[in-house]
């Protein structure tokens, strides 16, 4: 059997599709072929599974070993882009949209998309790359009539989420086994996830406070997010202390849009 | 392959596990070196990669991957040998190693390292990968053994004469993983004594051990436990053949206390200097 095609039948294998011609060459001391690649097969399932609950600790605790092991499987069987931990678990949050919709017993956890996809942020913004420290210093060389057309540029570390449950709560309050029973309410907020002193932390936003932050993630212009948020002045210390904001550019002039204030 | 001289490393390391990084930081003397899972630190900022810029001040460092892929008939992933190609110079690693087997194929994706046939086929493609890795990282890298659960029929070389040849021929170095060796003996009835006596001491340049999980029918690498006694004799007798190999304690999971780790530490020392100590007599 050529090299290739013994590694396709192995990979065919380890997802349950048998191959009677790797069966014959497939030998140990003491165990059945079918015995082998059911223990490599053991042991992929659990290698993905322990990846992802990594990834996802609360969702893997609200959905229970046995269905979170299924749900890794057939995540990593179909869905997975990647075998790198940084980007490994990106598409469960997708498998568990579908499964929440279309799987009876999930019925009661319709809130699990939302929940993983806050635990994801958190990943991302635990591993994201390194700010620079703000420098105020570069302002003072652009000219009082180009301000307006500043971009701020957030942190790399920063993201801002649309929820409909509760889930920073029932993200806190499932830390722990013994967590207390789940109150949902349909409940829209803003959520930001940031990265403060190596930590990955979210918090609930205001609706003001959100439109700036989007406006700011978009790449709007300093004057694009004053019309959008007149009181910006009050917001932006905020942004800043808490080093949402990681420094100001001034794109070139051609990249100018015509959203400029007229004079 | 001309290389550039990295830190040197010599006596017995362990694997580093974030629990435990504030101890190593204060350990001292005990700890001699540290080796990094580098696909859990293959980040572009924050804690982990902090870490290791802080352990680095004190500690060599080795970098331990699972994700090459060098026996798959996949393409080679450049992106991610971009990145290690990165971390390694950044932290300016002794070496990095990876497994002789394969693992993703096409655009199915495994965390599991699964076992190649020992035929000239297989030497000749994973020699092939090894070159362009070295050649891309401007470095030799480490190939370790793997545990194995089965074995071809079809395979016409024994495991010890695949890694001898695998690094005469790519030009790479050898990570001895005992736990490994004992693992597939028990296994799939390959002498590990054999095996050891088959490898060029010249290129073997890491030894790992760690504990095994006995299942019954079966040994499983499960790096959960401390070194099984049969593992320490192997050791005994590895170290005679490869003097003063830096070695590794390997323990992923149930990790322990540092203290329990320092232990095998230790008992690893122990055997490494009385080695050397004969050597020296005769």
């Amino acid at each position: 059997m050529r090299l290739a095609d013994l590694q396709a039948a192995l990979r065919a294998e380890m997802d349950g599709t048998p191959s009677t011609e790797l069966r014959q060459l497939v030998t140990s001391s003491s165990l059945a072929p079918e015995q082998c690649l059911q223990l490599y097969r053991d042991l992929l399932i659990r290698a993905r599974a322990q990846a992802l609950q990594q990834l996802y600790p609360v969702t893997a605790r609200l959905l229970g070993p046995p269905l979170f092991a299924a749900l890794s499987q057939q995540y990593g069987r179909n869905l997975a882009r990647s075998d790198n931990n940084e980007d490994f678990g990106s598409g469960f949050t997708q498998l568990l949209q579908e499964c929440t919709h279309c799987q009876d017993d999930l019925q009661h956890l319709q809130f699990l998309p939302e929940l993983a996809t806050l635990e994801w942020t958190l990943h991302l913004a635990w591993c994201a790359g390194d700010d620079p420290p703000l420098n105020f210093d570069s302002l003072m060389y652009v000219p009082e009539s180009e301000q307006y057309r500043l971009r701020l540029v957030p942190s790399q570390a920063l993201q801002l989420l649309r929820c409909n449950w509760p889930v920073l709560d029932i993200w806190h309050n499932h830390q722990q086994d013994n967590a207390t029973e789940l109150h949902l309410n349909y409940h829209p907020q803003w959520l930001c996830v940031y990265r403060q002193l190596d930590s990955p932390r979210a918090e609930p936003l205001s609706d003001k406070q959100a439109c700036l932050l989007k406006g700011i993630l978009r790449g709007d212009t300093l004057y694009q997010l004053g019309r959008a948020v007149p009181d910006i002045n009050q917001h932006l210390s905020m942004l800043i202390s808490r080093r949402w904001i990681t420094h100001f550019e001034l794109p070139p002039d051609s990249a100018a849009d015509d959203d400029s204030p007229k004079r | 392959m001309r290389e550039t001289i990295h830190w040197s490393l010599a006596g017995t390391g362990v694997g580093l596990k974030s629990c435990h990084v504030d101890e190593i930081i204060n350990a001292g003397e005990d700890i001699r070196w540290l080796e990094i899972l580098l696909d859990h630190h293959l980040v572009k900022g924050g804690a982990a990669l902090h870490n290791l810029e802080r352990l680095r001040c004190n500690f060599p460092l080795t970098l331990h991957g699972a994700g090459l892929a060098l026996g798959s008939c996949a393409p080679l992933d450049m992106h991610y040998l971009a990145r290690i190609k990165h971390m390694l110079n950044h932290l300016d690693a002794s070496w990095i190693s990876d497994h002789v087997s394969f693992g993703p194929l096409g655009n199915c994706f495994s965390h599991e390292l699964l076992p190649l046939p020992y035929t000239e086929e297989a030497l000749d493609h994973i020699c092939t990968r090894i070159r362009q890795v070295q050649e891309f990282l401007g470095r030799r890298i480490l190939l370790e053994n793997p545990a194995g659960y089965l074995s071809f029929s079809h395979s016409t070389i024994s495991e010890g004469e695949f890694l001898a040849e695998m690094a005469q021929r790519a030009d790479c170095y050898l990570l001895l993983d005992l736990n490994n060796c004992y693992v597939t003996q028990y296994n799939l009835g390959i002498d590990a004594q054999q095996t050891l006596a088959r490898l060029p001491a010249s290129r073997v340049r890491e030894i790992h051990l760690a504990g095994f999980d006995d299942q019954g029918t079966y040994l499983l690498d499960g790096h959960n436990s401390p070194v099984h006694e049969p593992v320490w004799a192997l050791y005994e007798q590895a170290q005679q053949l490869f003097t003063a190999t830096p070695t590794l304690i390997e323990w992923e999971h149930d990790i322990p206390s540092l203290p329990a780790i320092l232990n095998e530490v230790s008992r690893a020392q122990q055997i490494m200097q009385q080695c050397i100590h004969a050597r020296r007599r005769y």
